[in-house]
């Protein structure tokens, strides 16, 4: 269920997330496709389709890019419910401010390692074994998705009211 | 420090950070970076980025959101409420009729999406009205709809067997035959196990007096053919060798449109919906599995897994023990983690121990499926118990977790059966591939 951010930064990173998951539903949609025209030409018409696998590894990639912020904004990505910390509301702020911090931290190394890995290009064989098609619009693509997500983060952080039962860190 | 030192306190760090809620799949990606920096420092960004875009592009896995989306889908449009029919119709007039036609719903449902949450919802929102309509137990209505909803991760297409093929890299077509007859078994004992409580405690289920014509039995089975013939054609397909367990996912989740676009019963707003849950469990399993896989190098870095086998064989404890050792950690676990998060955390050490103590890993992901289902019923934090309280928000908590008692032990049962007869899930994979070595 999403629970919508107050402010109109909260409604902008809604909006952007609401257009990358639908890019990322296209992709979903197209893969179902891809994967029963490849069965199609492969038994029907007995001519498999070359490079088929390329591109249904790039929109599975897109799909998934699509679907990381999507969850994150429904809450949807796994942690442990176990512990209720504490009912003092500062300490529970502190420590929801500690872990989105932690996890604003964490997804910007990932986008640095992201840019680091995409920009090398050809001479590090980054592209696809069959259509030679180059990984770096791909590494762009998942960044897109992380990037999305650290900014659901920041807008569910930001929208948070001192000792409100929001979670900060966006993600449940 | 040593290496083994340094992984020792990086797992310290990962149960802190869990306990601080922070999320599974970050807290397993955090700690894998910066364990991975301490020991190697080079390898620790390219580990980052490496493992998120290679998870990101695995084709095998491209079968999970395919196969949820058929689930989906064939929930969006219906397909599920004439399973559910043809089960009532035929199981409906027997005292606790409503819950055994839920059991075998949720089986038959199951075998068509790969997703517990999404058998739970989609059966629980069709039968549970039903069962109130008849005025059954609480906690015998929500305990078996969030029993009978595990079967999803089960049987195939099972979304716990395609991240245990990822992580394990055993075939994933010889996991999802092996599925098939445990997943059989566990469905007759769900209805066992109601038959028994209705039979100790008729009151749970008042007998509902409504006879359906046997015409109307043929009718809602005729109904019910479309969803049954998906299913032959996708399992039916993999069993034969005719697809790949990917083109099984795509051909499946095509004929699912198919057959809901001729029966006018999708519209673009459902297909929206389905989408979009779809879209949820993706982004969910994937970001796991990502964290996942940058801390496996980290773990392996640190040589937890050699000390853990040198400690066993120091211990001289037999495979057997090993086996219930393992078993009973992870239905502990299982009362406080997420089934995907358990399956990701522990594989890494399990998978060595076991091979190690020459048990089948076809076999054992059939015994770590299931205890991922006891899991996802097991108070305090059993998932598919809080989708039940959503869609039966009067019913108190305690009255559904007493209510799954019987389903967990039926559980329980199968996961010993399969422990003294090894073959209930190896008979099928070996008569498709041949017996493994």
């Amino acid at each position: 269920m999403i629970t919508p951010v107050p402010g109109r930064f909260g409604r902008i990173v809604a909006r952007a997330i609401t257009l990358w998951a639908c890019v990322g539903g296209v992709s979903l949609l197209l893969l179902v496709l891809l994967t029963g025209i490849g069965v199609f030409f492969r038994y029907v018409l007995n001519t498999p389709i070359n490079g088929l696998r390329d591109i249904s590894q790039l929109l599975l990639l897109i799909c998934v890019s699509g679907a990381i912020p999507h969850a994150a904004r429904r809450g949807a990505h796994v942690a442990v419910d176990l512990l209720t910390l504490t009912r003092h509301p500062g300490a529970r702020r502190t420590v929801s401010i500690l872990i989105g911090a932690s996890s604003v931290a964490l997804l910007g190394v990932v986008l640095v390692a992201l840019a680091r890995q995409g920009s090398c290009g050809f001479r590090c064989g980054h592209f696809t074994p069959d259509l030679v098609i180059p990984f770096w619009p791909m590494y762009l693509a998942l960044g897109i998705g992380f990037f999305l997500y650290v900014l659901q983060i920041i807008a569910r952080w930001s929208a948070d009211e001192p000792g409100s039962d929001a979670d900060p860190q966006g993600l449940r | 420090m040593t290496d083994l030192q340094i992984g020792v306190a990086g797992f310290v760090a990962l149960f802190v950070l869990l306990f601080l809620r922070m999320p599974v799949a970050l807290a397993m990606m955090l700690v894998g970076f910066v364990g991975t920096l301490v020991i190697n420092p080079a390898a620790a960004l390219p580990v980052l980025a490496g493992e998120a875009f290679n998870t990101s592009t695995l084709y095998s896995m491209s079968m999970l959101p395919m196969f949820v989306l058929m689930g989906n889908m064939a929930g969006a449009a219906g397909l599920s409420r004439d399973l559910y029919d043809a089960a009532h119709a035929w199981m409906g007039r027997f005292r606790g009729g409503l819950a055994s036609a839920t059991v075998v719903g949720a089986a038959g449902f199951s075998a068509m999406s790969g997703s517990s949450l999404a058998s739970a919802v989609t059966m629980g929102r069709v039968a549970l009205p039903e069962m109130k309509r008849f005025r059954y137990d609480d906690g015998l209505s929500t305990g078996v709809i969030a029993a009978g909803g595990t079967l999803g991760i089960l049987i195939p297409p099972s979304a716990g067997f395609i991240v245990y093929s990822i992580l394990t890299e055993e075939s994933i077509g010889r996991l999802f035959m092996a599925g098939v007859l445990p997943g059989l078994l566990l469905t007759a004992l769900f209805v066992v196990a109601v038959m028994i409580q209705t039979y100790l405690k008729p009151e749970m289920a008042p007998s509902s007096d409504v006879r359906v014509p046997t015409a109307e039995k043929f009718a809602t089975l005729r109904r019910g053919l479309w969803i049954i013939g998906i299913i032959l054609v996708t399992i039916g397909g993999i069993y034969l060798g005719v697809f790949s367990a990917i083109e099984a996912a795509g051909i499946g989740t095509l004929l699912t449109c198919a057959v809901a676009a001729l029966r006018r019963s999708l519209t673009i707003g459902q297909v929206t919906k389905a989408v979009g849950n779809t879209l949820q469990a993706t982004g969910t399993t994937f970001l796991i599995l990502i964290g996942a896989f940058v801390l496996t190098p980290f773990i392996t870095l640190s040589g937890i897994p050699d000390a853990l086998l040198s400690l066993i064989a120091d211990s001289g404890a037999g495979p057997y023990t090993v086996l219930l050792l393992i078993l009973l950690t992870l239905i502990l676990l299982g009362t406080f983690l997420e089934g995907f998060a358990i399956l990701v955390l522990t594989l890494p050490f399990v998978q060595p121990m076991v091979m190690q103590a020459g048990f089948d890993m076809v076999w054992f992901g059939v015994l770590m499926v299931i205890v991922l289902e006891m899991g996802l019923i097991s108070p305090p934090v059993g998932v598919n118990v809080f989708v039940v309280k959503g869609i039966a928000p009067d019913v108190p908590m305690r009255t559904i977790f007493r209510g799954i008692i019987p389903f967990w032990l039926a559980m329980f049962v199968v996961l010993i059966v399969l422990v003294v007869f090894p073959a209930l899930a190896t008979i099928l994979p070996d008569s498709m591939f041949g017996a493994t070595l």
